[in-house]
């Protein structure tokens, strides 16, 4: 009969992840409810406060106390958010944000002490109104990177998101430098993507980030140069001799030879025929491959139809979408054409027939 | 004969009681697991960017000219920037190829393709590009779905790659969702995505319109099954990356990965399971770190069997498919190396899924033996497992109205009273028959071994 009390346990509790889900999706609908008389709160609040704000030319303290109260249930802060929006185009919205920041700041502190999907909330309301701190230091951005401490991926991103929205090159470098101090793991491409939305001066904040390069781990320096490729091409003379270098670890080796793809700098050709030519790595060969489009030149059509040649797919592939994307002409490839390999010839044939180009 | 009677009863009465204990904990922490994420989700705690990595799409199709063109309509309207789709035609005997070629603008090419893992030889390729996502058909000599999806692999320009059925629409916002653990985990080499049926929802542009219980009594009651065992086991195992299976209907491989094991084989019936199977033993034994993961947020419809003929001949193949697989990795049952991936997973696919159905069999047998020599305790025997299909109902009940919150879906009332219903009829009869069904799987066993598990297909708007 024990089994029977220990099937009755389990119905039991299964019954009571039944009512749960009930009950989650009754309160659900209570926060529905209350989302929307939450919504006509603050869409009151905002209206009266950018009235006075357009009056007085100064927000009211007992604002700021409402915001600092009402804003730490996420119900009322996504209401709060919403309605902010309609505000967006009102002449006075940068203003308000402005006279706002010292309650945000209290907000930040309390936040502070919760857990981390409420960091990361906050974080992200922040990264959708970022206060104007482009050029100064706020207390309010120690408190951001002061979240990237033990937290989540989630918070590390939101936190991330709202310095790039911020746009304070301070504060971004300061948060990289405590992702490599801390070793926290973020995905490349998540860093190099929210590097691009950054909402100050790019340029002067790859100059401060590659400064850090020699210091940082490598993931965080090949999120860097491919933030670098879509900002700047004033890197070119700076990364050959980093290109050149034996010791540079390969993917930020990698990253560079896609930098001078979208960039091209003439000085690098020789060195990407070195690479063709030596016995490196075979990655290296094969975005050098690719790279060398960008390179017209007699040397670079006599590497790239030896290219045509090797053993890997890879570099046959790059090779023969090189030679068509730099428009040579026939006569100069008859020799393959008219050769015995192949799998050199078919894959010629098809770049040339998907790039327009007559044979 | 009676001690081995009595011997026989209370094996079957702890092997039930296992696999309850199993249910309950699998279903309480996908509850709490799935609660988690839909606060992260409130919360706006998760990753949003609007393009991740290039993903290449395998269509492979087999006679699918009913609905290969509303798939691929589907699949281009897709909330994903970088992605390729790969359609091969497995020497379709019907007009898949043709319908294509009338829908879309293709044009024959000569595309060299590179063989890294094998596969049938490929008759005619055609291309063409829609909305700046490139398109590829190729059409290739008749080698089961594994060898079609193997071509795919050979042809596909990116690092990642989807494998999916060709009657199955994928939710708008699928593929970001089943891309976005591998931002979170770089070690991640599989997800599997959650499959659900689509004859209960209306979709229009590959959006959800309406949700609705089917009509259909065979097809509801694969509904809530669907919903138990993807709510269940698979968040579980997901805990310790111990999944072994990947539903061929939609998962994400890394490229690199599953050509260095070989690809799909095309020799069993359960290529899906193979493959992910094959991917823990060489990642295990080379030392590689990684992680094969379930992400429930990425969403898949598919149409299940409506007839019982369909429904028998896609069960007996999955029961195959699963013993085959079961058979062939042999070396990870109670083998310390892989851990849990040997002690809980491996165990629970053998002990109640390959060989459930015996045992159920078994089970009725001594209960039978038993009361033709009078040792049956009938009343403790119905009491038994009146409760123990009333615990099979509650736990269906739990994750069918967890999806429910979860995808927030808004439900009729006689949708909520059907959906009961059915759970009550699944555990109480609709289990037994399936029990039934794989058990007489391995009838003409060799004969079936490399066919195609075609099914009656509909178009979605006649679902």
């Amino acid at each position: 009969m024990t089994v029977n009390y220990v099937i009755y346990i389990y119905i039991g509790v299964c019954s009571t992840l039944i009512l749960f889900n009930f009950v989650y999706i009754f309160q659900r609908k209570i926060l529905d409810f209350l989302f929307d008389r939450h919504c006509t709160y603050w869409k009151l609040a905002l209206e009266k406060e950018f009235e006075h704000l357009t009056t007085e030319h100064s927000i009211q303290k007992q604002h700021l106390k409402q915001l600092e109260e009402k804003l730490m249930s996420i119900n009322h802060f996504t209401a709060f958010i919403q309605c902010l929006g309609s505000f967006e185009g009102h002449p006075l919205f940068e203003d308000y944000l402005r006279q706002t920041a010292p309650a945000q700041q209290q907000l930040a502190l309390k936040y502070l002490k919760k857990n981390d999907m409420y960091k990361s909330f906050y974080s992200y309301s922040i990264s959708l109104y970022p206060p104007k701190l482009q050029d100064e230091y706020h207390p309010l951005l120690e408190i951001l990177i002061r979240y990237l401490d033990s937290s989540s991926l989630y918070c590390r991103e939101n936190v991330l998101k709202a310095l790039y929205s911020i746009g304070n090159l301070h504060a971004v470098e300061m948060a990289f430098q405590f992702i490599h101090d801390h070793q926290l793991e973020h995905h490349q491409k998540l860093l190099s993507d929210g590097l691009a939305t950054f909402q100050g001066n790019k340029e002067l904040l790859c100059k401060h980030l590659w400064s850090h390069c020699m210091e940082w781990n490598e993931n965080l320096v090949t999120s860097i140069i491919a933030f670098i490729s879509t900002t700047s091409d004033s890197f070119q003379e700076t990364f050959l001799p980093v290109l050149k270098s034996d010791t540079t670890p390969l993917e930020v080796r990698l990253a560079i030879l896609r930098y001078y793809r979208r960039h091209p700098y003439p000085p690098v050709l020789t060195e990407l025929l070195k690479l063709m030519n030596s016995d490196c790595n075979l990655n290296l060969k094969i975005v050098s491959c690719s790279v060398l489009s960008k390179y017209p030149s007699p040397d670079t059509i006599l590497c790239l139809k030896q290219a045509l040649k090797h053993t890997n797919w890879y570099v046959r592939y790059n090779a023969a979408q090189s030679l068509a994307e730099l428009k040579i002409s026939k006569q100069e490839l008859l020799d393959i054409f008219n050769g015995t390999d192949t799998y050199a010839k078919e894959i010629l044939e098809y770049m040339f027939e998907q790039t327009g180009v007559s044979i | 004969m009676i001690v081995f009677l009595d011997l026989l009863d209370r094996f079957f009465i702890a092997y039930l009681l296992l696999y309850a204990t199993f249910l309950f904990v699998s279903v309480f922490i996908g509850s709490y697991k799935m609660f988690e994420k839909e606060q992260l989700k409130l919360t706006n705690s998760q990753i949003k960017h609007s393009y991740y990595l290039p993903v290449s799409l395998l269509v492979p199709a087999y006679n699918e000219e009913v609905t290969i063109v509303d798939s691929i309509r589907s699949l281009l309207k897709l909330d994903y920037k970088l992605y390729e789709i790969i359609i091969i035609d497995d020497g379709s005997k019907d007009n898949t190829v043709q319908v294509l070629l009338d829908a879309f603008d293709f044009k024959k090419t000569n595309r060299p393709i590179p063989i890294k893992v094998k596969c049938k030889p490929q008759r005619v390729i055609y291309e063409t590009t829609v909305d700046r996502i490139h398109i590829t058909l190729i059409s290739k000599e008749n080698g089961g779905k594994g060898d079609s999806l193997n071509m795919g692999i050979n042809a596909s320009r990116f690092p990642y790659f989807i494998c999916m059925d060709a009657d199955s629409f994928l939710q708008k916002d699928s593929l970001e969702k089943i891309i976005r653990p591998v931002m979170e985990n770089p070690s991640i080499v599989a997800i599997g995505g959650l499959i659900r049926i689509a004859q209960c929802v209306v979709i229009r542009d590959s959006e959800i319109v309406k949700f609705q219980m089917p009509k259909n009594l065979r097809v509801g009651m694969q509904v809530v099954e669907y919903c138990r065992t993807f709510l269940a086991s698979r968040i579980l195992k997901d805990l310790y990356g111990g999944n072994l299976i990947i539903s061929g209907a939609f998962g994400l491989f890394k490229k690199d990965i599953v050509v260095a094991v070989g690809g799909y084989d095309s020799s069993t019936l359960g290529e899906d399971m193979e493959l992910v199977v094959k991917m823990h033993v060489f990642c295990r034994n080379n030392h590689i770190k990684y992680k094969i993961a379930y992400e429930p947020d990425a969403v898949c419809w598919s149409q299940a069997p409506g007839t019982l003929k369909d429904l028998m001949k896609q069960r007996r193949r999955w029961h195959l498919g699963l013993f085959q697989c079961m058979y062939k990795y042999r070396c990870i049952f109670a083998n310390l190396r892989f851990g849990l991936l040997s002690f809980v997973s491996y165990l629970y696919y053998l002990l109640f899924e390959l060989l459930s159905p015996f045992v159920e069999i078994l089970g009725l047998i001594a209960m039978l033996l038993s009361y033709a020599f009078g040792l049956l305790n009938a009343p403790f025997f119905f009491g038994f497992f009146i409760l123990y299909s009333l615990f099979g109902t509650f736990v269906s009940l739990t994750a069918f109205f967890q999806r429910v919150y979860i995808g927030n879906v808004h439900i009729r009332f006689r949708d909520g009273l059907l959906a009961f219903f059915l759970c009550i009829l699944e555990n109480f009869f609709f289990h037994y028959v399936l029990a039934f069904v794989r058990i007489t799987a391995f009838v003409g066993y060799k004969k079936k071994k490399h066919s195609w598990g075609s099914i009656q297909r509909v178009k979605q708007e006649q679902i």
